[in-house]
This record gives C-alpha cells, structure tokens and sequence, in this order.
C-alpha cells in the first residue's frame, strides 16, 4: 500500500499537470471573486470562507476524473485489483494520494487567499483549519465518484452531478465552522461535526468505492 | 338532487390567497397527470415491441 | 407461497396486472374525495385563513418524495443481497416518481411560503434538504441512463442508492445546524398535541393515503413497462445469437 502511495505519488508529481494545474484553478476562482462582487473589502471578508470553500470544492472536483481514468486504461487497475492488497486498501491510497496532492496545497495557500479576501491575522487559522479539516473528505468522497464513473466514455459531467451533492454535509460544517470562527462565536460544535464527516467518509466510503470499482472491472 | 349539490359545493371564499390555493391545485394536477401520461405511453411502447418481437418469435 | 415469488418477472406481471386497476381507481377515488372534502368542506385556519387548504396537497407530495426514496434504498438492498430483477427495475421506476413529487412539494411550498413568511423561498431547513433530495434524484436517474449493461447499472445505482441516503440524511442534520428555520414541525405525528387539528387531519390522511396508492400504481405500471424493455432486448439479442 505505501509502495503504490509512493508510486502515485511520483506519477502525479512527474507528470506535473495534476500538482500545479487545481491548484492554478483554485487561485483563479478565488481571485475572480472580487471581480464578480466588488472591491469592498467588507463585504469580501464576509463572503471569503464560502468563496475559499467553493474554490477547493471545484478544484477537487476538477482532479477527481484522473484518480482511475489512466490506471483504467492500461489495465493497472485489473492487476492492482488481482494483487494480494484488498482494493479497499488502493481505494485508500488513492484517495490519499488525491489529497496530498490537491487537498494539502490546497489548504497550504488558502491563507495567502484568504488575506486577499480581507481576513485579518486570526480569522485565517480558522479557515486553514476548516479546510485542512474537511479536504480529507473532499477526496474520499470524489474517489467514490470516480470509481463509480470509471470506465465511462464521458464519465466527467456525470462525475460532478453524483459527487456534488455528496459534498453538502462537508461544505457546510466545514464553511459553517470556518464563518463561526471568523464571527467570533464557539467553533467547537461545527469543527467537531465536520471531523465526524471526515472519519464517517473515511470509514463507509472505501469498502463502497471498492464494491462499485468491483463491478467496474467486471 | 342536483341543486342540492351544487349548493354544497360552492366556491369557498379564498379571499387574497386565491390565486395561491388554486395555483398550487392546479400544478399538482399539472404534474401528476404528466407523469400518468408519460407513464402510460411508455408502458404501451413497451408492450407493443415486446408483443412484435414475440410475435415474430412464434411465426418462425 | 411465499412474498418472494413474485420476484419472478412474470408472476410479478401477472399480479401487478391484476391489482393494478384496482389501485389506480382507489388511488383516484381517495385523492378526488379527499380533495374535494378539504377544498369545499373545511373551514379556514384562524392563523393560516384559506392558504391552509394547499397543505392537502403539499403534506401528501413531499411525504410520497420522501418515502420514494425510502422504498428505493429498501428495493436497492433487496437487489444488491437476493439479486431479484424486479427490485432492482422497481427501483429505477421509482425514481421519476420521486421527482416528480419533490417539484410538487417545492412548488406548493413557495405557494404556500410567499402569503404566509413574505417570501418566495426562504433557506430553511426542510425547503433546503427537499432541494437537496432533488439532487440526489437526479443524480440517481443519471447514473441509471448513463451505464449500458443492465446489471452494472443496477448494482452501481443501489450503492450510489446507500451511500446517498447517508449523506442525505447528513445533509438534512446539516441543514438544520446551518440555519434553524421557520417551518413547521411535523403535520403529522401520533402526538396529538402536535399535528394539525382534526377538521384539517382528516381530509389530509385520506389524501396521503390516495397519493401512496398512486405512486404505487404508478411504480407497478413503470416496473411493468421496465420489464417488457428488458424482456424485448434480450429476446432480440438472443435471436442474434
């Protein structure tokens, strides 16, 4: 299992395209906001943690198709799922590869965003912390989606209508926690159920994203 | 016995809401009609080329 | 004898041919007494005044959406563990049912909302998990049109099914931590100091029940049809062969 990890890993950091490429997207989003609302600082501030949120929403969404396309194709998949590894465990790693390397950069320059959306010092723990939080899920759930989608021709606007619904309960916790801390009120409630929408993802999903990736191959 | 009938059913008085009682009556039956529609004529689709192939099945 | 028989495709089409009629005239009959005794014979509510009388229709839609998807997840698990077809196509044509009273339920609350809060829509909890439950109907229908072989779609469908009913009903606990609303509580319950009073109760229950016996004629007639497609194409692909 670390020795895939590792091996997707590389792929994804030398083929270069996935690394950089949500990341970019990500920025864009965010930056196109004031563009959209105005320069009123005020105002940004305020809408900043759902703006950031949406941003890595789409950026996730957007990486979420690669997770199985390539290995579907060459027949990697076939192999890894023939393997002594249960595909519960590559489903895992996956999903863990999908977050390091969209999730975790992610959350990396969400501060810098977050300044340009007019937080002040503070406020931007918060919302690194929200982010760092609720990505995990972003990516187990996505990795659902694509199992689910693998192996279809044009599999990509179909991805994001089943995944995107999927995401509501992490959004909101984790924007909700995210405004909740900016505002000045208690956060422990929200950071709480949002880690609790983390840890169900990472529990539930991998044996059905393994199932559904099963029935795939057949 | 019909002017018994329609002294019971007369229109009751909807005051302002009018529009909203009778709109929202008239959009449910909107809707569940379409679906009976769409249902049924596509439930006789499925029976006519079910019934063609079986036919052409026997005839050989 | 035993309730699995009919997961047999033709016992299953020769019974829902039988009882079919039947539920379609009770399901006609109860929805049209029903409606005609809470449109002409009710009084209006002290609080709600004649707006009271969209709740016939709206309590009855959005309870029929919500149990669509219900009956859909219990068909989804009957399929994934037994393997019976009729379940898994029962499923499938529950699902535009659904749909259908989901935009029911919508619409009728805005109708009802915009006299009652001042507004069209409002983000609250319930209106908010209702568009919620549209989406994942939609997504639902989606996967069933997007995947070819019959069986696969069955079985991705039924765990998209399972895993969506646990983050709707995230979702819907989600909603509620996100904006504590202005809905009421529950029309209906077996606590009798909470749900509507009688005058307004009864008409009400005899829509309901008018309205589950159309979604269930309505799911034998879609399921029927499902049946005679998938019987169709594989005789023409066994003639093929």
């Amino acid at each position: 299992m670390i020795a895939l990890i590792f091996r997707d890993l590389r792929i994804a950091i030398r083929v270069g395209g996935g690394f950089g490429l949500s990341l970019a997207f990500f920025f864009i989003i965010v930056i196109f906001f004031p563009f959209a609302i105005g320069p009123n600082l005020e105002l940004l501030s305020k809408v900043a943690p759902g703006t950031l949120w949406i941003g890595a929403l789409l950026a996730c969404l957007l990486s979420l198709e690669r997770i199985f396309a390539l290995d579907f194709e060459d027949g990697t998949l076939d192999l890894l799922a023939t393997s002594p590894l249960p595909l519960e465990g590559v489903v895992m790693a996956k999903a863990l590869v999908h977050w390091l390397t969209t999730g975790l950069p992610l959350v990396f320059i969400s501060p810098f965003l977050g300044i340009l959306l007019g937080l002040q010092n503070i406020s931007v723990l918060f919302l690194v912390m929200s982010l760092l939080l609720g990505t995990p899920a972003l990516s187990i759930i996505g990795t659902f989606g694509a199992a689910l989608t693998a192996g279809m021709k044009r599999g990509g606007l179909l991805l994001s209508l089943l995944v995107l619904p999927l995401y509501i309960p992490t959004l909101i916790f984790g924007a909700e926690a995210a405004r909740r801390g900016i505002e000045g009120f208690e956060i422990q409630s929200s950071i709480l159920l949002l880690l609790g929408v983390t840890l169900l993802s990472w529990a539930i999903l991998p044996f059905a994203a393994a199932s559904v990736l099963r029935i795939n191959l057949r | 016995m019909h002017w018994l009938l329609a002294e019971r059913f007369n229109m009751p008085d909807l005051g302002n809401y009018a529009f909203h009682v009778l709109s929202s009556y008239g959009v449910t039956t909107l809707v569940i009609i379409i679906v009976i529609i769409f249902s049924y004529i596509k439930y006789t689709r499925a029976k006519k080329s079910l019934e063609k192939i079986e036919a052409n099945l026997n005839g050989k | 004898m035993s309730f699995w028989e009919y997961a047999n495709p033709v016992k299953f089409l020769k019974l829902s041919g039988t009882v079919l009629p039947y539920f379609s005239v009770f399901a006609a009959l109860m929805i049209i007494s029903g409606l005609c005794w809470g449109f002409f014979f009710t009084p209006d509510d002290y609080k709600q005044g004649a707006t009271v009388k969209i709740l016939y229709v709206h309590v009855p839609a959005a309870f029929v959406a919500i149990n669509a998807w219900f009956m859909m997840l219990i068909a989804s698990i009957i399929w994934l563990v037994r393997r019976h077809h009729v379940s898994a196509l029962a499923a499938k044509a529950a699902a535009p049912i659904g749909v259908a009273m989901t935009i029911i339920g919508l619409v009728t609350g805005a109708l009802w909302g915009q006299p009652m809060w001042g507004t069209w829509w409002e983000w609250d909890p319930k209106l908010t998990s209702f568009l919620i439950l549209f989406l994942f109907y939609i997504g639902y229908i989606a996967l069933w049109s997007a995947v070819e072989d019959p069986d696969s779609a069955a079985d991705l469908t039924s765990i998209l099914c399972i895993v969506g009913s646990v983050f709707a009903v995230l979702s819907r606990y989600a909603t509620v931590f996100w904006n504590q609303g202005l809905h009421q509580d529950a029309s209906l319950s077996v606590d009798k100091e909470e749900h509507v009073a009688d005058v307004f109760y009864y008409p009400l229950l005899v829509v309901m029940a008018g309205f589950v016996l159309l979604f269930i004629a309505l799911v034998l007639l879609n399921t029927r049809s499902e049946i005679m497609t998938r019987r169709a194409s594989a005789l023409v692909a066994r003639r093929k062969v």
